[in-house]
């Protein structure tokens, strides 16, 4: 396995692991600032604001190390996507600093201020939303070169394209299953069987919107890039293993039984297409400018690089299983101390 | 005004916004160490206290840091398209680092927040030192990526990580840091002093905060001297630069750092009177100014190069359009971010003092 190949896996597993916790995180965020709204903030609230934790702080650090670790194997992403984002990139980056700065203010204040409540539910989907938008660009089509070789972006070309929004719709509705399982998973096992109840519907609520999201996905993306596509198809079984995933895990949830396998199914379920996708893009990380081959970073780098993210998983994995143990899962807190 | 002034600006002020929080984040856990070290040796609950108030502001900086250091890792890439595809195979190692650096250090800081109640006493000062290290290697790899941007050689790992400025400039970085962090302390607690405050848990917490920082502006002399000589061998351009700004900023480093030695030495003799108090407020101040002007003073000193002698900063800056928009958001935000960092840190501060926590903990 070449270290390019080696490099975009872990690459690619950082990634993953920042979908899912940023997802519980963003949903959280969501539901927090409804159950305020509807009044049924007595409910909910006090299990869902354990999230916002530490954990948040980790979630971050898993972005950077993605992006910076696929900076230093290909310096023509950040060329490419730099000059093309930098206006919706920077408004990513200060939606993320928003939210950044009301968890430092809720830190050691109130949580329950409206505003805040709204701005952390608000970042918690358009974030997302805005983030998603670069894998979309990843596809080609947005992003051209000039005759004058200077890289241009074509935001017309991305807000009138149907797969543009069909990636924006999956994101949203999976950021919000995603967290409803995790937090009816983690009511249950606080013992607050009101809240796992009303997260529990949740959950049911945005199931088969993900599938009809993952449908449209399959439909736009044959429109937009056809090559793509094939690949996909070439790839089936892993999106078919994600679906029976969902199954087993809407299955659980409905039945409101093992709802920590039916989590773990859940992140099954975007484990296998997230990792199906990732590989039916392959070899294009930038299409179709930029390939798994172009990386021209020296063997030595290379080869620090793969060690650094490897140490990287290898830190980080378990210091988030301590922190959630610490600080979700310790059972006097769970209950509200 | 062009793109490239735009570019140039924002990334100053990203910067030079980042290195307060960065600071800090390096700097106080050094004294945390030290607090509680003392603490649990002499069973000084005072000593406790002190670590334990500190490092629940130091949370929030770390907080506030995150943000800075996410926006500087990935906004590089926007302002800065070609650098990064110049430098990115080279500075992407150390950058890396850091973030993994910082994770150390923001994991370590919430258990030992959150652990107080739970560990023994020595266990518990033992977490100091991985965020101490954290802290610490955070300030290093910074620092690498900089001096590698003054020296560039090679592109292999070994070559970037030891780059020639690297020895000296961490040495002087790191210095400074502690330093600052130190009389950061310092001064907050002399203000509360001279505000009339004069229980001896303040006395206690000003000892720490001006002998470390006596310590370290003896270190940060000397360190201060090798970058000079550094210079002197390798950057003589640096030096002679005559103009009125970087002359004014070098100067001053040293200046503030001569007048911090006389202040500590002074302090040493007269302790906690009134007028010191006044002088230590002002040292605290000094010492954060100086920082800042050493950053700019090393980024300015190098123009017009990004990459010294391989790629011109104009060169490096980005060919899309949008950069006022963005400059003029980031200005809101890093207001926005200023302020709520402040108001929470003096609503945590004054609401709960550390008057009312000693007497809810039994110490006198």
């Amino acid at each position: 396995m070449t270290y390019e190949l080696l490099g975009v896996i872990l690459l690619w597993t950082f990634l993953y692991g920042y979908v899912i916790i940023a997802s519980i995180d963003f949903g959280a965020g969501f539901f927090l600032f409804y159950g305020k709204w509807r009044k049924k903030d007595h409910i909910i609230n006090r299990t869902i604001e354990r999230y916002m934790s530490p954990v948040w702080e980790i979630t971050n650090v898993l972005l950077v190390f993605f992006f910076i670790g696929l900076v230093g194997f290909y310096p023509e992403i950040a060329y490419y996507y730099g000059t093309a984002l930098l206006i919706p990139g920077s408004i990513a980056l200060i939606l993320l600093a928003i939210r950044g700065g009301i968890y430092a203010f809720s830190l050691y204040g109130k949580k329950d201020n409206f505003i805040s409540l709204f701005l952390y539910g608000a970042t918690g989907l358009l974030i997302p939303a805005a983030l998603s938008t670069v894998l979309t660009i990843s596809e080609g089509g947005y992003i051209y070169e000039n005759q004058s070789g200077i890289v241009v972006f074509s935001p017309v070309e991305l807000i009138t394209s149907p797969y543009s929004w069909a990636v924006v719709f999956l994101a949203i509705v999976s950021v919000l299953f995603i967290s409803a399982s995790f937090l009816t998973f983690y009511a249950n096992r606080a013992r607050d069987y009101k809240a796992m109840e009303l997260l529990r519907q949740f959950a049911l609520l945005w199931s088969a919107p993900t599938i009809v999201a993952s449908v449209l996905i399959f439909a736009t993306i044959q429109i937009h890039n056809d090559w793509h596509f094939k690949n996909m198809i070439h790839y089936s079984w892993m999106f078919i293993l994600s679906l029976v995933c969902f199954g087993i895990a809407v299955y659980l949830i409905n039945k409101k039984e093992k709802l920590g396998l039916a989590f773990i199914m859940v992140m099954l379920q975007f484990g296998f297409a997230f990792y199906g996708y990732g590989a039916s893009h392959l070899p294009y990380l930038l299409y179709p400018y930029i390939m798994l081959d172009s990386s021209n970073v020296n063997p030595q780098m290379g080869l620090a690089l793969v060690i650094s993210f490897i140490a990287g998983l290898v830190l980080v994995v378990p210091s988030l299983y301590l922190l959630l143990k610490m600080f979700l899962f310790n059972l006097n807190s769970v209950k509200g101390r | 005004m062009d793109t490239f002034l735009l570019s140039r600006i924002l990334t100053g002020l990203t910067l030079g916004f980042h290195i307060i929080f960065a600071t800090i984040g390096v700097g106080i856990p050094l004294l945390l160490a030290i607090a509680e070290g003392i603490g649990v040796w002499r069973k000084d609950p005072h000593y406790i206290l002190l670590a334990k108030r500190w490092s629940r502001g130091l949370a929030i900086i770390v907080s506030i840091e995150v943000i800075t250091g996410t926006i500087i890792s990935l906004s590089l890439s926007f302002l800065w398209p070609n650098f990064m595809r110049v430098a990115g195979h080279a500075i992407s190692l150390p950058l890396f680092w850091y973030t993994f650096a910082f994770f150390v250090e923001a994991f370590f800081l919430a258990i030992y927040i959150y652990s107080w109640d739970y560990l023994k006493p020595t266990r518990h000062w033992l977490l100091t030192l991985p965020i101490l290290i954290g802290g610490c290697l955070t300030g290093v790899f910074f620092t690498i990526i900089n001096a590698f941007m003054n020296t560039p050689g090679g592109i292999t790992p070994w070559e970037v990580l030891f780059n020639d400025a690297m020895p000296s400039m961490v040495f002087h970085v790191l210095s400074s840091t502690y330093l600052s962090s130190a009389f950061l302390l310092a001064a907050i607690t002399a203000y509360l002093i001279l505000r009339g405050k004069n229980h001896t848990y303040y006395k206690k917490g000003l000892r720490i905060c001006v002998i470390t920082g006596l310590f370290f502006s003896i270190i940060n002399g000397i360190s201060g001297a090798k970058s000079v000589q550094f210079m002197e061998q390798f950057q003589p351009g640096k030096l002679s630069d005559s103009s009125l700004l970087m002359q004014t900023f070098y100067y001053f480093m040293i200046g503030s750092g001569i007048y911090i030695i006389i202040l500590s030495g002074l302090y040493l003799i007269f302790k906690n009177k009134k007028w010191l108090m006044s002088l230590i407020l002002l040292g605290g101040v000094l010492a954060f100014l100086s920082m800042e002007f050493g950053w700019i003073y090393t980024e300015v000193g190098r123009q017009p190069w990004v990459i010294q002698g391989n790629l011109l900063t104009e060169a490096g800056v980005t060919m899309a359009s949008g950069v006022e928009i963005i400059l003029f958001l980031f200005v809101i935000l890093y207001f926005f971010l200023g302020s709520i960092c402040s108001v929470t840190l003096i609503r945590l501060f004054s609401r709960y003092t550390p008057e009312q926590e000693m007497e809810q903990l039994g110490i006198s």
